[in-house]
């Protein structure tokens, strides 16, 4: 239940968590009160209080559970709240364990007061006020100040750097070493505690977005959103699910305040952050089919290179993916996203068309990723059998006997693909009646077939198997061909139907990997293993006759 | 544990002509009395003789088909290994 937009926890969780952060509080408080008087007796008294604290973390964490055990109905920012909250206390106490260890040093100093050489206030003062931020951020899901609370941690990091060089240095004089040591150790856990401060911030930022991001793709978020003229405030950013994309990156859907010149506006945008070498890739590839084709990649409102990882901030398109579209079973709509389609092909297809041979090496990707294929199905590793006279075939074999037959093949020329040509990146949004590609960061000049390939296996490996979806699968699969066919035809393109076969044996075979029911996956493997083995015995023979059944792109 | 002593199996996606192919090798084997199936780490080698059982099974089952073909014969084979020391009766005594 919300109430003033804070959110009321059950079973006075809430007032354990405030006692619970207040006694930390107090206890860090009154740590740095003995150690700056450096009183022994005071400092050993401020280390005994753990049990209490230790009792309320177990309380709520017993009533988080209690609450989740019952939560059916609890709706999901609710859990979330519970989860962080259960989280925070865990780190609140850890807290507490850290002030206790700091207790128990003094017994190894001379004089506790050799502590005072070093900057000891500074790390309690960057951690209190951390700490005094926590119940209220955390209650009222307040983004901004659990930022200030992760950066926390990024100071200490650095505070206790410098502290430790300067203790290495002292002890390479030779000077007092039992209390140098003694020091790393306390400034370790001032520095742990840092660590407990980022994990509290994160969870806060969790209750807030809805989704655990790491404070890094956080910031990442936040300087996209503020380079493109979003308003930050947070909490109206609607995470609608974020998920590690097939390609390694975090992708989130999300919804934020646009406050322009034209008033306010809630805009959706997506927001991947991940290898910045794939969405630095992303982002040129956008920009050369925008030149081309404007309007049918997303915009770009932002980009943000952070060396290893970067960010980027696009448009979410209004629509649905093809395969939603079939899916929907509404034939007007099909019908109308694949006439766009097919338009949209033809003109990609001139005007980037450059008459210059290019080769693919799609029995050399499909070798590559074998392996994953059979980490996920095991069965399917073959070895050559023999029944009566017929030694069967296997796709290794198959594979070393066909690659020098495809070695020799190359398209006639060139076009733009889309690289990853599946139907859920093809959007189509009926109001404008438009086409867009999404997730461009494989596209380059190549080989058209290797996006038809693509986009038939993509059709056929759809995993279901209601009669009307099934046939429309099917039978876009099989427009898809008849449309290739065609532009091949009319471009001159005689080896075709040779390289749509390689396409295709690398497509089934290697897309079995996604399939997890068992039968569903040999089929399409058997038709890789049946494709290779007509294209071998094929050699020799005319090339004009070989031709791949439709069956085979069908279920 | 499993009881049986021999087992082959094999799948694959086949056509008309090469279905026709792997019949006419399981022909060769019935006719020759020894029919070859095998992998790489063993041969199970058939030798179908005497009477058999042969049973024929069709099913259309909206647009599949299944045609199952199925023979069963009793093997007088190889002895199977030996168990144990033979049983032998001294009546010497």
């Amino acid at each position: 239940m919300i109430i003033d937009g804070k959110l009321l926890l059950p079973e006075g969780i809430e007032e354990n968590f405030r006692f619970l952060a207040l006694e930390v509080t107090k206890q860090v408080e009154g740590m740095l009160a003995a150690l700056a008087s450096g009183d022994r007796e005071a400092i050993t008294k401020i280390g005994m209080k753990d049990d209490y604290i230790d009792n309320l973390k177990a309380a709520i964490e017993n009533k988080c559970f209690n609450a989740v055990q019952k939560a059916a109905g609890m709706e999901k920012h609710e859990l979330t709240m519970i989860r962080a909250v259960n989280t925070v206390s865990g780190n609140l106490e850890r807290i507490a364990d850290h002030t206790e260890s700091i207790a128990s040093q003094m017994r190894y100093y001379d004089d506790t007061r050799f502590l005072h050489n070093y900057d000891y206030e500074e790390f309690f003062s960057i951690i209190l006020e951390a700490l005094r931020e926590v119940p209220a951020a955390l209650l009222t899901r307040e983004v901004t100040t659990a930022l200030q609370i992760c950066r926390a941690e990024h100071h200490l990091d650095t505070l206790y750097k410098k502290n430790f060089d300067g203790i290495m240095g002292e002890l390479r004089s030779g000077h007092a070493p039992e209390n140098l040591i003694t020091t790393v150790f306390v400034i370790r856990y001032l520095e742990r505690m840092g660590d407990c401060l980022l994990n509290i911030g994160e969870a806060i930022i969790f209750t807030a977005v809805g989704e655990r991001l790491k404070i890094h793709q956080f910031q990442a978020l936040e300087d996209n959103l503020a380079l493109s003229g979003f308003d930050l405030n947070i909490p109206n950013l609607a995470f609608e699910g974020i998920w590690e994309g097939k390609s390694g990156c975090r992708i989130g859907h999300l919804s934020a305040r646009n406050s322009g010149t034209e008033g306010e506006s809630s805009q959706e945008v997506i927001f991947k952050e991940g290898n910045s070498r794939k969405i630095q890739r992303e982002k040129k590839a956008i920009e050369a089919w925008d030149k081309i084709m404007p309007g049918l990649p997303p915009r770009v409102f932002s980009f943000q290179n952070g060396g290893e990882t970067a960010s980027i901030l696009l448009e979410y398109l209004n629509g649905h993916n093809l395969q939603q579209i079939i899916l929907s079973g509404d034939n007007a709509l099909i019908k109308a996203t694949l006439d766009a389609l097919f338009e949209n092909l033809m003109k990609i297809w001139s005007l980037t068309k450059k008459d210059t041979p290019v080769k693919s090496a799609y029995l050399k990707q499909l070798f590559s990723r074998l392996n994953d294929v059979y980490a996920v199905h095991p069965y399917l590793r073959e070895e050559p059998q023999k029944i009566g006279e017929i030694e069967t075939a296997t796709l290794k074999s198959l594979l070393v006997k066909a690659s020098p037959m495809e070695a020799e093949l190359a398209s006639p020329y060139s076009v733009l693909i889309h690289g990853d040509f599946n139907i859920d990146n093809i959007i189509y949004s009926p109001a404008g009646k438009k086409i867009h590609f999404i997730d461009l960061h494989r596209s380059m000049d190549m080989d058209y077939v290797q996006d038809v390939s693509t986009f038939i296996v993509s059709n056929f490996r759809v995993p279901v198997f209601e009669s009307a979806s099934r046939k429309m699968f099917n039978s876009i699969a099989l427009a898809m061909r008849r449309f290739a066919s065609e532009w091949a035809a009319t471009t001159g393109d005689a080896t075709f139907e040779r390289r749509l076969a390689f396409g295709l044996i690398r497509s089934f075979a290697t897309s079995s990997r996604f399939v997890f029911n068992r039968d569903f996956a040999k089929v399409m493997f058997h038709r890789s293993v049946y494709l290779l083995e007509k294209v071998t015995e094929h050699e020799g023979k005319e090339w004009d006759t070989f031709k791949i059944p439709d069956e085979i792109l069908i279920y | 544990m499993s009881d049986i002593d021999d087992d082959f199996k094999h799948e694959s996606l086949q056509d008309k002509e090469s279905i026709f192919k792997y019949l006419k090798a399981v022909g060769e084997g019935f006719k020759n009395g020894r029919l070859l199936l095998g992998s790489r780490q063993k041969n199970l080698i058939l030798e179908p003789k005497g009477l058999m059982k042969f049973e024929v099974k069709a099913k259309r089952k909206g647009d599949t088909i299944k045609l199952a073909l199925r023979f069963d014969w009793k093997d007088d084979g190889p002895a199977p290994a030996a168990q144990g020391e033979p049983l032998t009766i001294n009546t010497d005594k």
